[in-house]
């Protein structure tokens, strides 16, 4: 195993799946790689939607994400990722084969009832496409946790 | 794996020792690999859950019979000595095998939560109308999730 991919799906959260990685990657003798995926809830939709700072926006958001995760790692020799995506699985994938990951480390998504109804939840795809294990860490349950994070 | 989370007690590995194919043992093989790995890490007890499902339950009806006694007790009988047998072929010392019946995503969730352990499951995946009705257990066990989980495929 090169390297641990640390999936940042929800800030909340972040600090303990950060923990959680650098303890493994401190028992393993392995470099960590943290991705933020920033999801685009607008997809395909923004084509259409003739936003014209659309893309000024997202470069808005990618740096505020950015910026947010260099204070979370700051002091660390980690390597950061933000990518701004349409499908959360297919990036966290393509990043792990391209780091080399043997252990992707992130929070379960804990998609709400409607969605696991109308399609297959993003941690299923996650599963069948992953090329290495993958640690889900039990969200706590609290009333403002909904839906998925992506 | 939360700020405020107990530490871990014990790694679970939950296998199908009795599924004979080669493909799924492959998966078995990988997820003790790993499961070791994950309990040499945390510095906790290793345990192996084989989880025997009760027919009478996976095809339960109107009347609810359940199966014979002794069908049951040969079935985990055999899965236990597959455990076993492959923990030997995997060089694994683990601190327990546990053969148990039942639901299994019940029972393993139930068994993992009791010890606050990591959960290790092997996810073969299903194809096509079967994958689209029935998912698999691993997906099933991901619904109801109530401990840390380690997914290997």
């Amino acid at each position: 195993m090169e390297n641990i991919l640390a999936v940042l799906t929800h800030w909340d959260d972040a600090e303990a799946i950060l923990a959680e990685a650098e303890k493994l990657c401190a028992c393993f003798h392995t470099g960590l790689e943290v991705l933020v995926p920033v999801h685009d809830q607008l997809g395909e939709l923004s084509k259409y939607l003739n936003l014209q700072d659309f893309s000024q926006l997202q470069a808005e958001i990618v740096a505020a994400e950015r910026s947010r995760l260099e204070s979370l790692c700051a002091g660390k020799n980690h390597r950061l990722h933000v990518e701004w995506t349409i499908k959360v699985h297919a990036t966290i994938v393509e990043k792990a084969e391209g780091c080399g990951a043997g252990l992707i480390v992130m929070m379960a998504s804990h998609d709400p009832a409607l969605s696991v109804l109308i399609h297959t939840p993003d941690d299923w795809h996650l599963f069948s496409d992953t090329p290495c294990p993958v640690l889900n860490g039990e969200r706590e349950k609290s009333p403002s946790a909904g839906g998925s994070g992506y | 794996m939360v700020k405020e989370r107990k530490a871990r007690q014990q790694v679970v590995a939950a296998i199908d020792a009795l599924d004979n194919q080669e493909p799924h043992q492959q998966l078995t093989a990988r997820l003790l690999d790993n499961d070791a790995a994950q309990a040499m890490a945390e510095g906790v007890p290793l345990k192996i859950l084989c989880v025997v499902p009760d027919p009478a339950l996976v095809y339960a009806g109107i009347v609810n019979a359940r199966m014979s006694g002794d069908f049951l007790l040969d079935t985990m009988a055999i899965a236990e000595k597959k455990t076993q047998a492959l923990v030997e072929h995997l060089g694994i010392s683990p601190e327990a095998i546990d053969v148990a019946t039942g639901r299994v995503e019940e029972v393993v969730s139930q068994r993992a939560l009791q010890a606050n352990a990591l959960l290790v499951i092997g996810n073969a995946a299903n194809k096509g109308l079967k994958d689209l009705l029935i998912g698999n257990t691993a997906e099933r066990m991901l619904r109801g999730m109530k401990t840390d989980m380690l997914v290997v495929n």
